[in-house]
């Protein structure tokens, strides 16, 4: 075949016959050059496949044109679904708003707050005459919501809304904003819409689809409470209260403190910025931005922070927090606050949150005091999330966990998730050394690595082992598993798992396939794999000296690893080539190499019911059959088999039954 | 309005079908027009026209057609037509630096390899294009295209290795930035 005949071939690759598959890769097996075309085509056809398509989806049933519909009766149509293409694009953003809370938490410990420290009788009273009435919002006692290290974290969701009823909208805006009361910092970390994340009762999707599900899924407090729980749980952080905030109570907002100005860093152009009408859902217009100092007002604003066409999210979740630090500045420079009851009655319809109305009232008044410039500002964008496209062909972003943890723990101090620490086995190290280092039973970490628990105590240098937090067995959901069931295997109560904080469950929790929990002061029966090493063939002669029944050290060194469950021996841990002798006298019955990781190793009968093991040996100076004396060199330390440093293992049977060494050496 | 209004034909069966025809395709026609023309308002005004042409020939379709194709044929008819009408030959770049100017500065990450992509398939001749298009952006089969086109399928293919040669020739996302 002719490379010409190939890159024809290529040119249609995912149609290919299995004759035409076999003629092909023959021919590129010896060229490179069809490679690179080969390549390149391949290159060619995931950019045209994800070529942006500016229709926007919506998650209503298309509408026939009204032109089309106008003047006959079209029986409403059936929903369809909408195509997997559309939907991951055009369903365009959402937005912030709540400046109030944000600016508002800022600094309330540095800030002296007269209005309401002072007299605080007044501003209450007043409120309270005016507010009751209007407001669903319980009017409660001023009191800010924030957890017992100070911190105040609320949620800011963005739904992409405009009026009309019901609140089961995708959160498309997801900004945890959190003020350190004692340091008088402020974070705001902008989450993607499309980060793949677990959601309790749906398995993984994207954290925008929490707040779809919560309602559909009748969760308690509705979808913004799952919301709050996803982002608990997926990010280690408590977060206090939530505000939702939909297209029309982010323009009102913005209106309410006289428009904003935001330092726009980069012009903006989006010829496809959706301008839905009653004669075309799907009209598109034109928006431009200038770089520089622009004053907006709340269309304006909602524009700057919704065009997503012709930018990344990334860049919209910067263009966002932008425009909540201008909100911030102008909470701090106006006097609008006065007006805030008002505003926030206004907004009954359009903003939701979980903050009573004197929270939010207290929130305003610090408000006052903030300087935007401390304001620390974070996206979760590349590096710390990969792009993927799923299964279903849907564009995500899968968070790296291992680089977002310590950023929020920068943030918002120690973080409360349940992700087991992992841990790289180091020269020298055993289950029960690391299970001491983390003030662990070694079990506890054996139960937690498949691999251990098989073949336990045998670590090898390099391994990975996930450290659970407490002692217990740290389980992975799997299908069919209920609370009940599980608390039974493993020998603990329901009530036991739901009051450990970070499994973040309820009594009623649904569990979800995959999800991770710990299980406190559970066990596991477990069945170590360590059997009786003798059997008939291997026995001592009838006249073989026997032992004395008192034990000696048989080598020097420290304690690398003491007796338990995964480990019924003790290893003593010395240089390689350090002496080895029998703890007894008796009958050498084995003297080789062991495959499944003893390595060197000898088992000394010693005719009185006790049998010894001595393994890892660098080299043996006895066979299977000879006498050895108690106190007699019998070979060298090694690290023969599967161990991870110089040691000998050394092992105690009484009667068939495994002792700890230490309860016989002197 | 008085122009669908006075198409006059078709029963509820059609309008039905129509229905049926319209929330299925809608999106991709749309999708579609978009890549080949480059304009969105542009787009969805051709797929309006498109739904239009169907909802008048119907009638005429037999009950097995392959819908998808059909709809397809009409959406590049109604392209091809309008382009036509424009007089345009060559196709009109969806970005021209004069009259955006400034496009170049704010098209940022993966929007700027679109804009590089949807350039590109603007300067290939619509023979080229549109096989391309259905075939790598739609996913449709040259078994389809070629029943659209209404040319053989070993011309679709052809005409598939022309166009990818030219693309890759022609792709130039640095041209985007500068």
């Amino acid at each position: 075949m002719s490379c010409k005949q190939v890159r024809q071939l290529l040119s249609y690759r995912r149609e290919w016959t299995p004759q035409e598959a076999a003629r092909a890769e023959e021919h590129l097996a010896g060229c490179p050059a069809c490679q690179a075309v080969a390549r390149a085509y391949e290159l060619m056809d995931r950019r045209l496949d994800r070529l942006p398509v500016p229709v926007p989806a919506t998650s209503a049933p298309p509408v026939l044109p009204v032109t089309m519909a106008a003047g006959r009766r079209i029986s409403a149509p059936e929903p369809v679904a909408p195509a997997p293409r559309q939907a991951s694009r055009g369903v365009l953003l959402l937005v912030v708003a709540a400046l109030v809370i944000v600016v508002a938490i800022a600094l309330s410990a540095t800030a002296p707050r007269p209005a309401l420290r002072d007299e605080p009788a007044a501003p209450r009273t007043g409120l309270g005459a005016t507010l009751p009435q209007a407001a669903a919002t319980p009017l409660e006692p001023g009191l800010l919501p924030s957890g017992a290290d100070g911190r105040v974290t609320v949620l800011l969701l963005g739904i992409d809304r405009r009026a009309d009823g019901g609140w089961g909208y995708r959160t498309d805006t997801i900004v945890i904003v959190s003020a350190d009361r004692d340091a008088g910092s402020v974070a705001l970390v902008s989450i993607p819409r499309d980060l793949q994340v677990a959601i309790p009762g749906r398995g993984e999707d994207r954290i925008n689809t929490a707040n779809v599900y919560g309602y559909l899924d009748g969760y308690a407090g509705g979808g913004p409470a799952l919301v709050k729980e996803v982002i608990e749980a997926s990010f280690g952080v408590a977060v206090d209260a939530y505000v939702v905030v939909d297209f029309d109570g982010f323009v009102q907002v913005v209106d309410a403190v006289g428009g904003i100005d935001v330092d726009v860093p980069r012009t903006l152009d989006d010829p496809f910025y959706p301008d839905p009408r009653a004669e075309d859902p799907h009209a598109y217009t034109t928006i431009h931005f200038d770089a520089g100092v622009q004053h907006m007002d709340g269309e304006r604003a909602l524009q700057y922070a919704r065009s997503r066409m012709t930018t990344s999210d990334a860049d919209r979740m910067e263009r966002q927090q932008l425009i909540l630090l201008a909100l911030g500045e102008k909470a701090r420079r106006g006097s609008w606050s006065a007006n805030l009851p008002e505003l926030v009655t206004g907004l009954a319809d359009a903003v939701q949150t979980d903050l009573t109305l004197s929270q939010i009232v207290e929130l305003a008044a610090l408000a006052e005091q903030i300087d935007p410039g401390s304001v620390e500002c974070h996206v979760l964008r590349e590096p710390l999330v990969s792009a993927q496209r799923r299964g279903d062909g849907a564009a995500v972003f899968l968070p790296n966990w291992e680089s977002i943890d310590p950023l929020f723990e920068e943030l918002f101090g120690p973080l409360a998730v349940l992700r087991p620490a992992a841990h790289t086995v180091a020269v020298g190290e055993s289950v029960w050394s690391i299970a001491q280092d983390y003030g662990l039973q070694p079990e506890t970490i054996a139960w937690a690595n498949a691999e251990i628990e098989q073949s336990p105590g045998l670590l090898a240098v390099g391994q990975v082992l996930a450290i659970p937090p407490v002692d217990g067995v740290l389980y992975t959901v799997q299908e069919g598993d209920s609370l009940e069931a599980l608390a039974e295997r493993y020998h603990t109560t329901v009530a036991e798992i739901v009051s450990f904080a970070l499994n973040r469950l309820r009594e009623t929790s649904d569990l979800v396939p995959g999800q991770q929990l710990m299980l406190p002061g559970a066990r596991k029966d477990s069945d170590d794999g360590h059997r009786y090493p003798l059997d008939a063939a291997l026995k001592a002669p009838a006249d073989a000296p026997t032992g004395t029944g008192r034990f000696s050290w048989p080598a020097e060194g420290h304690l690398g690893q003491g007796f338990w469950s995964g480990h019924r021996a003790i290893d003593i841990a010395n240089v390689s080539g350090t002496s080895i002798v029998a703890a007894d006298t008796g009958y050498v019955v084995l003297a080789g190499r062991d495959t499944w990781g003893y390595g060197n190793q000898l088992l000394v009968d010693h005719g009185n019911g006790f049998v010894t093991r001595y393994a890892h040996m660098n080299t043996m100076y006895v066979r299977a059959g000879d006498v050895v004396e108690k106190g007699q060199q019998i070979g060298a330390m090694g690290a023969t088999g599967k161990a991870t440093g110089p040691h000998l293992h050394f092992e105690i049977w009484e009667d068939g039954v495994a002792q700890d060494p230490l309860d016989y050496l002197p | 309005m008085d122009r669908i209004l006075a198409l006059g034909a078709g029963g509820t069966d059609a309008e039905a079908v129509l229905v049926r025809l319209y929330q299925e395709y809608h999106g991709d026609i749309c999708a579609y027009l978009c890549r080949l023309v480059g304009e969105p308002p542009l787009a969805e005004d051709l797929a309006h026209d498109t739904f239009v042409k169907a909802y008048r020939a119907l009638d005429r379709l037999p009950e097995d057609a392959n819908y998808r194709a059909w709809l397809y044929r009409i959406a590049t008819n109604t392209a091809l037509d309008h382009l036509r009408r424009r007089r345009l030959i060559s196709w009109v770049p969806l970005f021209d630096n004069d009259r955006h100017p400034a496009t170049h500065t704010c098209f940022r990450e993966e929007s700027l390899e679109a804009i590089a992509v949807q350039r590109t398939l603007a300067r290939l001749a619509p023979r080229y294009r549109i096989p391309l298009v259905l075939f790598a952006c739609q996913g449709l089969s040259t078994h389809e295209i070629a029943a659209i086109l209404k040319i053989s399928q070993g011309a679709v293919k052809t005409r598939l290795f022309r166009a990818r040669e030219r693309f890759r020739r022609l792709y130039a996302p640095e041209e985007v930035d500068g």
